[in-house]
């Protein structure tokens, strides 16, 4: 792929994800003050769905855009993780003095926090194979693989990550992580 | 009696001797055969059954008039007793609230300050003193207080519970520890299954009392009915409040926010577990019909603490929202109760039930227990409530909610939170029943909240408050 100038093949990707992600959750805190019920459904369901895909699924949008524009393995990680790491911080600053600093720096591995960049990285581990397929039909460059260790260790560890935290409805990784934090901290 | 007493008069006194011998024998026998049999059930206190759902809001039921949950039995129970209007809760969290229906006591004092902090096993629980008195005793449901496994209560006949899932359970097959022994139940569907065992423990040939304490999974999280009432509310309007999120992806400083969760799916599934949960009620009832001591069994049916269902932007609980601190309290007990079907107007707290239940049986009331005895109201409508009590919640980890301490008053309620974390709040609840309208910065809300600020202070003093961080 040409490499693209950094803006284009970097800040461009983030933008566009996160700036979806910050236009939809304003767009659902406002629509709740909205009175006319159609508009509020329609706005509360639109932005709803668009924050969901942005926090949880934008990877597979940023990491197409930054791969043909050339971007590197590691600034393609930069930019599909950049919007879920904003997101948790947000999250994160809400709980800021609530409890003690062990305990705020053991939310980290809450399935909500760590969660999220885990399954942007693991949207990137898919859309690679797609990226890599058809940018392999374009450029007619047999050289670059689809299965690469960078992209095929990148999607077998996400897999594998969420897919444990995900079991059992995220009932079993919760409860392991609240008894671990029984055992670390009172 | 004419003819024998005639007859007595003619006999010798060796002949009177041996009739007065036969009668003294066989007097007995005739109070036996002729008395009610209810009549000395009732000589030796009665029956007790306590049943505690798990987030079951105030008014999730018909007779609280909900749009379409239908509740034939918790409506039959506040048809023939007392449905409390306004039942509170002192924190607004499972194990916090449990703790205080057993001990009377604030979670400041008992020590379950949240759903982290372990159960003291120096806690009294009313059970313990019923035991004392000759009850036979049950706990039949979900313990869930933090601690190693199940702690051995003190003053238990049978303790049949759970640990699954950090003590919360779940729906299906959820294993039972029964006695101490870990029992699997395959298929099961959990709120029946503990009925099943409850119907077992009444129906027990027994020469005392009985105190059986049914708490239910249901109808918390997971809001799964069973297979016959899944789909029963399904083409209905759920009528959620304007200000409701469609998806639970709150924008309050919720740890789910930006995850999809249809709030209609959860709600429906709520609400059909609680007709499951009503459906089981009505089997008891039977039961106890069936065996004729229905009228000589207190039978008391309360939550542990409310739920949002999209009121405020918010789902869950915790918050000091009418939503989330009301619960629903029907006392049935003819015994006591003689204007059956009154809607009782008092506030009373979840710290009321043990003091309540020791009074009834003619206890003596501990005095660490902080509750009132409901006995009073139960037996006359003009019996006072409380003017005002103090609600307290403590941070839980990982929710970032913060520490909570509140006064609600027949009219106002007053909010603080921790580190002043969000804006103190002011309600008047007589013209703003869905505490939508702040005004504690009006020139009529600086007074009010100011006397409300004294009143906490004395209320905080009166229980002992202490603010904890840790949980």
């Amino acid at each position: 792929m040409r490499k693209q100038p950094f803006f284009r093949r970097v800040i461009f990707p983030i933008i566009l994800v996160m700036g979806v992600m910050i236009l939809s959750v304003n767009l659902y805190d406002v629509s709740r003050h909205i009175e006319n019920r159609t508009l509020h459904l329609i706005l509360s369901n639109g932005s709803a769905i668009f924050m969901f895909i942005s926090i949880w699924l934008g990877a597979f949008f940023a990491n197409t855009i930054a791969f043909f524009r050339g971007a590197t393995f590691r600034e393609r990680l930069l930019v599909c993780v950049a919007t879920p790491v904003v997101w948790c911080a947000k999250i994160l600053y809400g709980c800021w003095g609530l409890y003690s600093v062990g305990e705020f720096l053991f939310l980290f591995l809450h399935h909500f926090i760590i969660g999220c960049p885990l399954v942007a990285l693991l949207c990137m581990g898919i859309s690679e194979i797609w990226c890599r397929i058809i940018a392999r039909k374009k450029t007619g460059d047999i050289s670059l693989k689809v299965f690469a260790l960078s992209n095929t260790s990148l999607l077998l560890i996400s897999l594998t990550t969420v897919f444990l935290m995900l079991w059992n409805g995220g009932h079993s990784y919760y409860y392991l992580y609240m008894d671990a934090y029984t055992k670390l901290f009172l | 009696m004419r003819f024998l007493a005639k007859n007595f008069l003619r006999f010798g006194p060796r002949q009177k001797t041996i009739s007065l011998i036969i009668w003294l024998a066989i007097s007995p026998l005739i109070i036996v055969c002729f008395v009610p049999v209810d009549l000395f059930a009732q000589l030796k206190g009665p029956n007790i059954i306590f049943i505690l759902t798990d987030d079951h809001r105030w008014d999730a039921m018909s007779s609280m008039g909900h749009p379409f949950i239908r509740t034939p039995n918790l409506d039959r129970l506040a048809d023939e007793g007392i449905l409390f209007e306004n039942a509170f809760v002192t924190t607004s969290l499972c194990s916090p609230s449990r703790a205080s229906f057993l001990t009377g006591q604030y979670p400041h004092r008992h020590g379950v300050m949240t759903n982290h902090t372990p159960w003291d096993n120096h806690n009294t629980t009313f059970l313990e003193l019923l035991k004392e008195s000759g009850y036979e005793t049950a706990f039949i449901g979900k313990w869930h207080m933090p601690g190693k496994g199940l702690p051995k209560l003190r003053g238990l006949d049978h303790f049949i519970s759970f640990t699954k899932e950090g003590g919360q359970g779940i729906y299906y097959s959820c294993p039972l520890i029964i006695d101490g022994v870990e029992t699997e139940r395959k298929g099961q569907y959990i709120t029946e299954d503990l009925t099943d065992f409850a119907l077992k423990f009444i129906e027990k040939k027994r020469d005392t009392p009985f105190c059986l304490y049914l708490s239910h999974k249901a109808v918390h999280f997971g809001f799964r009915p069973p297979p016959h009432l899944k789909g029963i509310y399904k083409d209905v309007d759920l009528k959620l409040p304007p200000e409701s999120d469609t998806w639970i992806t709150y924008t309050n400083n919720n740890p789910f926010v930006g995850a999809l969760f249809p709030m209609n799916i959860l709600y429906r599934g709520y609400c059909e577990t609680v007709a499951s949960v009503d459906e089981q009620l009505g089997r008891l009832i039977q039961k106890l019909e069936d065996l004729n001591i229905l009228d000589n069994t207190v039978i008391i049916y309360a939550g542990d603490n409310g739920h949002f269902w999209g009121e405020h932007g918010l789902y869950d609980k915790r918050l000091a929202y009418e939503e989330s601190i009301r619960i629903p309290f029907i006392v049935r007990y003819p015994g006591l109760i003689k204007d059956p079907g009154r809607r009782a107007p008092q506030m009373i707290l979840n710290i009321d039930l043990a003091p309540t239940l020791l009074d009834i049986v003619g206890l003596d009331i501990p005095s660490n227990i902080q509750g009132m005895s409901l006995k009073p109201i139960l037996q006359s409508a003009h019996a006072p409530g409380r003017n005002s009590w103090l609600y307290e919640h403590f941070p839980v980890f990982p929710i970032p909610i913060p520490g909570i301490t509140a006064i609600r008053t027949r009219r106002y309620k007053y909010v603080e939170y921790q580190n002043d974390a969000r804006p103190k709040e002011l309600f008047d609840l007589k013209t703003d029943p869905r505490e939508m309208n702040n005004i504690i910065d009006t020139s009529v809300g600086k007074r009010i909240a100011e006397e409300l600020k004294k009143e906490m202070e004395n209320l905080k003093k009166e229980t002992g408050y202490e603010f904890h961080r840790r949980g």
